[in-house]
């Protein structure tokens, strides 16, 4: 079933266009990760569905159309930075929250504990480390138990400790089985937290899917020998090597995902070949993202 | 109504800025003519007696006149501030993520003017007849009531004030930018245009600008005095009638709103 679906959405800042003719569509129950360099629309597309921006052209639905209006009382979202009243402490901001949500909700020490919050929950907002900031606003999404859940950079401007906690936060958070869609640049955290990846870039939609088939999970591997000749001519011999290319006194290949890299010492041993190098690199999301982005 | 109220009484209940402006308000609005009694001793020459300012049904005007500027300046900033913090703070934009939608949050700020409106009123109303009742000598229900709808009056030039506010706030954004536009406005700017129309263009339309509308809701009682003089001199007096001064502010208002609203809903947030 899907929770959105964007179809053709278009919008120009002046003469920038920030969106160009994207379509998208997000199944209910994935974990999206929305990819894209600075600028690439990935906040627009957000401020959008979200109906804090206005779109020239194209549309978007939620639920199908189910809720009408009231599509955004079901989403929980983050947008750039967290947003709550400086003045009031944890409490009260997540009152207003649960008040704009029709949510009867009086005690938030729940919902504070997940995110290892309840000990300032007394604290005025304004006195938060940006850390503290970011789980209230993670805390926010909660209420209401909504069935999609919105994150923007959330570890944007965070110390190592802060993106530690956030990530904890976001890992629980998304393992309660609710469609989360997060736009973020770190790539490593995307790849391990996200089901599905969507790479945008000048606010087209350039790839999206599985993260399992994004990735060429053949393993990439940097190669050397005495002979390099005659390890060249070995390798371009065996079915599972692909992508032979020689650099300078390496050999880059890939090793197909069904095949151990060792097979290939014990091969290059049985040829008489006495390997000099040998690593084995896997290919990473970050690896396939700027290969997405940079060949545009 | 009653969840939207809520929802910005819990805004706003902590917020130092709106709590301080509104109780200064509250303070003033009853005292001010009380404090001015003591500090003006004397009775201007063109007056019977300074008792006028305190009798009915006189008290009303002066009363009102106080209101006018206490509204203007303290309730106008207050409405101003509740929508341009929001914007600073991005919690407007947050209140949109979080569900409500534009015409909600919209709906919220007008009726916290409405309410605003109507306490600022009830306030007039109270402080008015105490204050009148203490000063006159034999008063009756008739004189206390002889006001020319003093009260609707009071509650038109308050939503007048906090309507032309909320279309600054909303469409400036910026809490410094749009206060200076709107003092400078309302205490200058307006007059300027209105003496440079009568000095180019001598007409009564020079009465129909917007602040000047409101303010002829409760205008100077000094300039009621000398208005039959304007009058001689020019065709046309410096102040407009009560009923006139009445619709001339309910189309203001509606139009207020309605940009505010038109801006509001139109733009990025």
């Amino acid at each position: 079933m899907s929770v959105l679906s964007i179809k053709n959405l278009t919008k120009s800042y002046g003469k920038v266009r920030a969106l160009n003719n994207l379509n998208l569509e997000i199944e209910a129950g994935n974990i999206y990760g929305l990819l894209g360099p600075n600028g690439s629309g990935k906040t627009t597309t957000l401020g959008i569905i979200l109906g804090i921006l206005g779109k020239d052209n194209g549309t978007y639905e939620w639920f199908d159309g189910e809720y009408g209006n009231q599509h955004r009382m079901h989403i929980g979202a983050i947008l750039e930075t967290p947003n709550f009243y400086p003045y009031l402490d944890a409490v009260d901001n997540l009152d207003i929250v649960a008040r704009i949500k029709n949510v009867k909700q009086s005690n938030f020490d729940e919902i504070l504990e997940q995110v290892n919050l309840a000990h300032r929950k007394t604290s005025k907002f304004h006195s938060y480390s940006l850390g503290m900031k970011q789980r209230l606003a993670i805390a926010a999404t909660l209420i209401g138990n909504p069935k999609v859940l919105i994150f923007d950079e959330p570890t944007n401007g965070l110390d190592p400790q802060g993106i530690s906690e956030v990530r904890d936060v976001l890992t629980r958070v998304a393992s309660n089985g609710n469609t989360v869609i997060m736009a973020s640049h770190l790539l490593d955290e995307v790849e391990k937290i996200c089901s599905h990846v969507a790479i945008i870039k000048d606010g087209v939609l350039r790839k999206t899917g599985q993260v399992g088939a994004l990735l060429n999970n053949d393993a990439q591997v940097h190669i050397a020998a005495e002979d390099m000749l005659g390890l060249e001519n070995m390798l371009l011999s065996l079915p599972y090597i692909s992508n032979v290319v020689k650099r300078d006194h390496i050999i880059e290949c890939n090793v197909s995902q069904d095949k151990n890299v060792s097979e290939l010492n014990a091969k290059a041993f049985q040829e008489g070949l006495l390997l000099t190098h040998l690593v084995s690199k896997k290919q990473s999301l970050e690896d396939e993202f700027l290969e997405i982005t940079k060949e545009l | 109504m009653f969840r939207l109220l809520s929802l910005e009484y819990k805004k706003f209940r902590k917020n130092s800025v709106v709590s301080i402006l509104t109780l200064f308000y509250i303070i003033l609005a009853p005292t001010l003519i009380l404090v001015a009694k003591e500090i003006f001793k004397s009775t201007p020459d063109f007056l019977p007696s300074s008792n006028v300012f305190f009798e009915f049904p006189t008290v009303w005007d002066y009363m009102g006149y106080i209101g006018n500027w206490l509204t203007s300046f303290f309730l106008g900033f207050v409405v101003i501030y509740m929508v341009t913090s929001e914007v600073a703070s991005k919690t407007m934009r947050q209140s949109i993520i979080n569900g409500l939608n534009r015409k909600d949050y919209f709906l919220g700020k007008l009726y916290t003017i409405l309410i605003f409106s109507v306490f600022a009123t009830i306030i007039y109303i109270i402080s008015t007849v105490i204050i009148g009742i203490v000063h006159t000598d034999g008063y009756d229900m008739e004189l206390i009531m002889d006001s020319n709808w003093a009260p609707l009056r009071y509650f038109l030039m308050c939503m007048g004030y906090m309507s032309f506010a909320l279309l600054i706030g909303f469409t400036m954004r910026k809490s410094g930018l749009a206060i200076f536009f709107y003092l400078v406005y309302v205490m200058m700017l307006e007059v300027v245009i209105r003496y440079l129309q009568v000095w180019a263009w001598p007409h009564e339309a020079m009465k129909w600008w917007p602040m000047n509308v409101i303010e002829d809701l409760m205008p100077n009682p000094f300039f009621r005095l000398g208005d039959q003089f304007i009058k001689n001199e020019y065709d046309f007096g410096l102040l407009l009638s009560d009923n006139g001064a009445m619709i001339g502010s309910a189309i203001y208002i509606a139009l207020f709103l309605g940009i505010a609203w038109n801006s509001f809903n139109k733009r990025d947030i």
